[in-house]
């Protein structure tokens, strides 16, 4: 049980256009093939402006350059593991 | 693991995470520092006729085997840090040979989760040696930045989600399921 409420995409309004929630599951149906906002983003909305920066970042640091996706999966997960991060 | 690992994969990489781990541990704890570095080591490096004759091939293959990944001549001060113990040097260069120079994944892959895991745990000698390595491979310094990318970001999400004690929500297939 998280320590805070989980937001349900309806009620998380997100960025300029407030399709920040929209594109965000077009890409966890594409990496994970679910239907629903993973609980990290689910966590973060309850600042306005933090799901928005911490997507565009995602966006930034995963989906963009020259390093193949797959090594940057490798990577992030070698992160979580020495974090010690089980989500 | 999404993108196509099978668990040989995962195991591999788990291992590499497992490996470079332990010499990030070692090398700070030893002080280890690269090339340009002016601190004593907290076990002086043995000279070359305090060695025994087994400790001196393993650093023979290492000074080969190293100079292929690095581009640079020389033994890696961590090899002969190691090598007043022979049986732990035998072991771990066996270990770092195994997981970095047999094939299987991609072998920039290998380095780049060896730099992730380093930048991860603040190991200055380790976070020199895979960028050398990286570099010495042909990536440039974007490639390098963009892994320094990675590791901000998940460090940042593993801290949210470990912090609020989020529920993971997406969890890999495991191979019983299958």
């Amino acid at each position: 049980m998280s320590t805070i409420k989980l937001l349900e995409c309806a009620e998380i309004t997100a960025g300029p256009d407030g399709k920040i929630v929209e594109r965000i599951l077009l890409r966890e149906k594409k990496l994970f093939n679910v239907d629903h906002l993973s609980n990290v983003w689910k966590a973060q909305a309850h600042l306005p402006g933090y799901i928005e920066a911490s997507w565009n970042r995602s966006r930034a640091t995963m989906q963009r350059g020259d390093v193949p996706p797959l090594i940057k999966e490798m990577v992030a997960s070698s992160v979580s593991i020495i974090n010690v991060c089980y989500y | 693991m999404r993108l196509g690992l099978d668990e040989t994969g995962v195991t591999e990489m788990m291992a590499i995470v497992d490996h470079v781990r332990g010499l990030n541990r070692v090398a700070d704890g030893l002080f280890l520092e690269d090339d340009g570095g002016t601190e004593e080591p907290l076990i002086p490096l043995p000279e070359e006729d305090e060695l025994d004759d087994r400790a001196e091939r393993i650093l023979n293959s290492a000074a080969e085997a190293e100079e292929k990944r690095l581009g640079r001549a020389g033994v890696p001060k961590i090899w002969k840090a190691l090598s007043r113990n022979f049986h732990y040097l035998e072991a771990t260069w066996a270990k770092h040979r195994l997981l970095l120079d047999r094939p299987g994944i991609d072998p920039l892959g290998k380095l780049a989760v060896g730099l992730g895991v380093s930048v991860t745990n603040g190991s200055r000698y380790f976070i020199r040696y895979f960028t050398r390595a990286l570099t010495h491979a042909g990536w440039d310094e974007g490639r390098i930045l963009e892994i320094f990318g990675v590791v901000d970001h998940y460090s940042s999400f593993n801290t949210i989600t470990s912090g609020m004690q989020v529920e993971s929500d997406i969890r890999p297939e495991s191979g019983a399921e299958r």
